[in-house]
């Protein structure tokens, strides 16, 4: 046999060096598990000399070579390498490891008559003194001569314990494999300690115990070498114990008999071998398409309610293979069908073709009549309905998001949170009715949760319903006694009362005001409102009201921040707030209006804003600080983030010259910071209602290049969203009907045509389908007509859309246009009565 | 691992009570003081399928890619364990050219 491949010559060892180096270097080379350069060392040495410490080096080379081979399946040329080994070594040839090779490669009758002639088998008579390496040779020979036939035992003498114990041992195989427990039990008390067969033992419990308890299957199975004469049966329990894909790598090496055995113990249908063969020999992690090719190519077996679900899970990944072409494998509903396109769509990014499939999908789920369809329904419902299409920039929900949480209510009514969002999207919408109706009906299933409580609250307060809002604040406190936000509500609503008291002269009603709010407020600035409006209701100049007002500043930090605060309070409860009358109010509170301004003034101040929302009307409380405050924009003692802060603070509040100055100041300061660049321009354009210089325009553009190399995401697209805003407006189609109507236009404007209006219809649904077109016919015609259509077109689809398409022809072509837009009406807190004696008094 | 189910080490059809122990059970092996990240892991699995409810919404809605080892739990979910008949085991101990 010819060697593969060819060793590099070398050079011959007796001329390299001395006997000493030579000895080194075969040392060496057996260390490093070059065997057969070892093996040529050592020979080269015993040439000059007999010495045993060579000999045993020699044998430790053909050892480890023979072992090298049999790992590699090359048993026969082991087992020959072992017996030279034991011909020029002198060591002994039964060795286990030899046994072991000998016994895979069939050749029992060698062993056993080696057994036989090494002076039969140990006998229960033999006890302490029987050969151990006959012992370790009939440990060796059980499994195999256990699933032998009889005619092999024929040379054991009558008293060899492989041939006694043999019964007992096929006994408990049978009883195992037959699920008697009983006959287990008695067969295995019939295997000794001593017996060869005694790793059976273990190895059966283990498995028996597999099926109960996993992890003490383990365990029993982790005691056991991995190197005993049972290996083969305890391999595939080994194998299974491991977990995720770690047992199906450990199953991959098996032999097909044990592999079946592991599939077994799991419980998985020998079907499906193939399948965990071919995820065996994936990468670790493979693309999702390729794990449904995968999955496909062996789709046929699996059970089909399995191929199913695994359609439905993988699918979405595979939008090319699966959602296109549904019947690949499985048998997936068309609700499976629209759900996995639904999700495969928002997987892409687009949410308005996935909104279409999903409510597809809700109607397609909740006709039928599994247990749990109307609930995913109305889960589904619920998705679209707070998907990003739905909700407004600040996750405000729209009309659409709102009419599909309704409709999930009717397949669900157990979430709360679906309750919650119904009742604030009426109250936003200024229809308390609704959400009066819908706090109630939520409240019916949920009358003690803190969040619908809190709702409730809020509605009445919006309602002036002051006793059912603290009626509701006082139950929801009895739950969650710090919840802080119900606390605030319904103090600041009676302090917003004693406001109005106070501006009516009624000093007594807004004292009591105080006084209930008192009972609900108490972080140090709800403090200093209450002081504030406390010292109002006193007599003008009184020594009571100049503490009061001084004490309620003081709460508030006193300088900047504090005169910000109580001119905004008095904005809110005086007609008309000027400059001298404001002085005199800050005069009075002894907040010093000539003072400089300094850095922590500024810095007070934005924080103050932090906190607080733009003010809807009016003045602007900074004005008469405004010309200090640019004082020190241009004396910049900030860093660039307080900088970036305090723009952001008077951006959002209304206070673009001092956001422009600031930014300037900060741009000319931190150049490379495209942040500055856009509040100065954002605060201009604020101002102007659009960016008014090309030069502007230019340094915008640049910003957003800057912000893209930053990396700053956020910043790109607020600047993307302002440069967006300065497109030309689009000519809409009342204007085009303006334009056609002029008398003396030079040139004829054509007006719309039905059959191009039509045709241009026909081609968009081509295109893209009907389902976009049908959501947009149901939103423009209402849904109730469109439903009377569907019903009088009784199935007929081309004659359905037929229907749609006339009517939206006919809407464009009449020139009807979008409604007059409606702002959503505000709902004013009613003044107090005349003679209300108290705001609990409705 | 994104996969809550493995994450948690429950199959898919444990119930509220199986998740919730084998969530504690986690927790209590590796609480939030020694491997804040990993409890955070955890907890951000057990809210995903702490309830039916719950778990209805993550099968329908959930949007991690597919992997092997969840390919592997989906087929183990169809597994009912059984033992091996006499012939294989027989088959096995004898070993043979393919043994090892």
């Amino acid at each position: 046999m010819s060697r593969k491949p060819s060793r590099p010559e070398r050079k011959p060892l007796s001329t390299a060096a001395g006997i000493d180096e030579q000895e080194g270097l075969a040392l060496v080379h057996l260390e490093k598990g070059r065997y057969r350069d070892a093996m040529d060392g050592f020979k080269a040495l015993l040439k000059k000399e007999r010495r045993p410490e060579w000999l045993a080096g020699l044998a430790s080379a053909y050892a480890g070579r023979a072992q090298g081979l049999a790992a590699k399946g090359m048993r026969r040329e082991a087992i020959e390498l072992w017996r030279s080994r034991t011909e020029i070594c002198g060591t002994p040839l039964w060795d286990s490891a030899y046994v072991g090779w000998m016994l895979d490669e069939g050749r029992f009758g060698d062993v056993l008559g080696y057994l036989v002639a090494r002076g039969g088998a140990s006998g229960d008579g033999a006890g302490d003194k029987s050969d151990p390496q006959i012992a370790a040779l009939e440990a060796q020979l059980a499994p195999v001569l256990l699933a032998g036939d009889d005619a092999a035992f024929a040379r054991l003498p009558a008293e060899s314990l492989l041939l006694r114990h043999r019964p007992a041992a096929q006994a408990a195989l049978a009883a195992y494999a037959q699920n008697d427990a009983a006959a287990l039990g008695t067969a295995l008390a019939g295997i000794p300690y001593r017996s060869p067969y005694r790793d059976l033992r273990a190895i059966l419990k283990a498995m028996v115990l597999w099926e109960t308890d996993r992890d003490a299957a383990c365990a029993a199975i982790s005691r056991l070498p991995p190197d005993g004469p049972f290996e083969r049966l305890a391999a595939p329990l080994r194998a299974v114990a491991g977990s995720g894909v770690e047992w199906l790598h450990r199953w991959i090496v098996l032999n097909s008999s044990q592999q079946a055995i592991a599939l077994d113990l799991l419980g998985c249908p020998q079907a499906l071998a193939p399948l965990l063969r071919a995820l065996a020999g994936t990468a670790e992690d493979p693309a999702p398409a390729a794990l449904f090719d995968l999955v496909q190519r062996h789709s046929r077996d699996l059970p089909n309610s399995l191929a199913t679900r695994i359609w439905r899970w993988l699918a979405p990944w595979a939008v090319r293979r699966g959602c296109a072409s549904p019947r690949i494998f499985g048998s997936p509903s068309p609700a499976d069908e629209e759900c996995a396109t639904a999700l495969a769509q928002e997987i892409a990014g687009d949410l308005s073709h996935a909104e279409t499939h999903w409510t597809d999908a809700a109607e397609l789920i909740a006709a039928r009549g599994e247990a749990d369809d109307r609930l995913r329904a109305a889960l589904i419902l619920r998705h679209c309905a707070l998907s990003a299409d739905n909700l407004s920039r600040n996750d405000i929900l729209g009309d659409a998001g709102a009419d599909l949480l309704t409709k999930s209510l009717e397949f669900d009514v157990y979430d709360c949170d679906t309750h919650i969002h119904l009742v604030r999207f009426w109250r936003r919408k200024g229809d308390l009715k609704k959400s009066r109706a819908r706090l109630e009906f939520g409240l019916v299933y949920f009358p003690d949760d803190v969040g619908l409580l809190a709702e409730a609250v809020e509605t009445a307060l919006a309602a002036d319903a002051f006793k059912k809002a603290a009626a509701a604040a006082r139950r929801l406190l009895a739950l969650d006694p710090l919840n802080r936000k119900v606390r605030s509500l319904v103090g600041n609503a009676h302090l917003s009362h004693a406001g109005k008291q106070i501006a009516a002269g009624r000093a007594e009603a807004a004292r009591k005001e105080i006084e209930e709010a008192a009972t609900w407020l108490d972080t140090a600035a709800e403090q200093g409102r209450m002081t504030l409006l406390q010292a109002w209701t006193e007599k003008d100049g009184s020594p009571e009201r100049l503490r009061l007002a001084g004490q309620a500043a003081s709460a508030w930090g006193g300088g900047l921040a504090a005169g910000w605060r109580l001119l905004r309070e008095a904005q809110g409860v005086f007609s008309r707030v000027g400059d001298s009358l404001a002085a005199s109010l800050q005069q009075e509170a002894g907040i010093d209006v000539a003072k400089r301004l300094t850095a922590a003034d500024i810095l007070a101040l934005t924080q103050m804003l932090d906190g607080e929302e733009p003010a809807r009307k009016g003045a602007s409380p900074l004005s008469f600080w405004r010309k200090a405050t640019m004082a020190t924009a241009s004396a910049l003692e900030h860093d660039a983030t307080t900088t970036v802060g305090i723009c952001e603070a008077f951006s959002r509040h209304g206070e673009h010259d001092l956001a422009e100055k600031f930014a300037e100041v900060a741009r000319k300061r931190w150049p490379d910071q495209p942040i500055f660049v856009y509040h100065a321009v954002a605060a201009r354009s604020a101002k102007h209602g659009f960016i008014a210089s090309d030069r502007d325009y230019d340094d915008m553009v640049r910003a957003y290049r800057q912000a893209g190399r930053n990396k700053d995401l956020r910043l790109a697209m607020r600047i993307d969203a302002l440069l967006q805003k300065e497109e030309p407006p689009e000519i809409d189609e009342s204007m085009a009907q303006d334009l056609t109507d002029l008398p003396g236009l030079p040139f004829a404007v054509p007006k719309p045509d039905s059959a191009a209006v039509r045709r241009m219809f026909e081609t968009v649904i081509q295109a893209e389908g009907e389902k976009s077109f049908l959501k947009q016919a149901r939103k423009n015609v209402g849904a109730e007509l469109f439903e009377r259509i569907e019903r009088e077109c009784a199935g007929d689809r081309a004659a359905f859309l037929r229907r749609l398409i006339d009517l939206a022809v006919e809407s464009i072509t009449a020139g009807m246009n979008m409604p007059p837009f409606s702002p959503s009406p505000i709902v004013t807190p009613k003044e107090a009565a005349n003679g209300q004696g108290s705001l609990f008094d409705e | 691992m994104s996969d809550p189910y493995l994450l948690l080490g429950v199959s898919r059809d444990a119930d509220d009570a199986v998740i919730r122990a084998a969530y504690l059970a986690a927790v209590r092996e590796c609480p939030p003081d020694r491997d804040a990240e990993r409890f955070a892991r955890l907890r951000r699995a057990y809210d995903a399928v702490a309830s039916h409810r719950l778990r209805l919404a993550y099968e329908l809605f959930d949007r991690e890619p597919p992997t092997r080892e969840q390919m592997l739990r989906m087929l183990e979910s169809e597994f009912s364990p059984r033992r091996a008949d006499l012939a294989l085991l027989r088959r096995a101990l004898k070993g043979g050219v393919d043994g090892r």
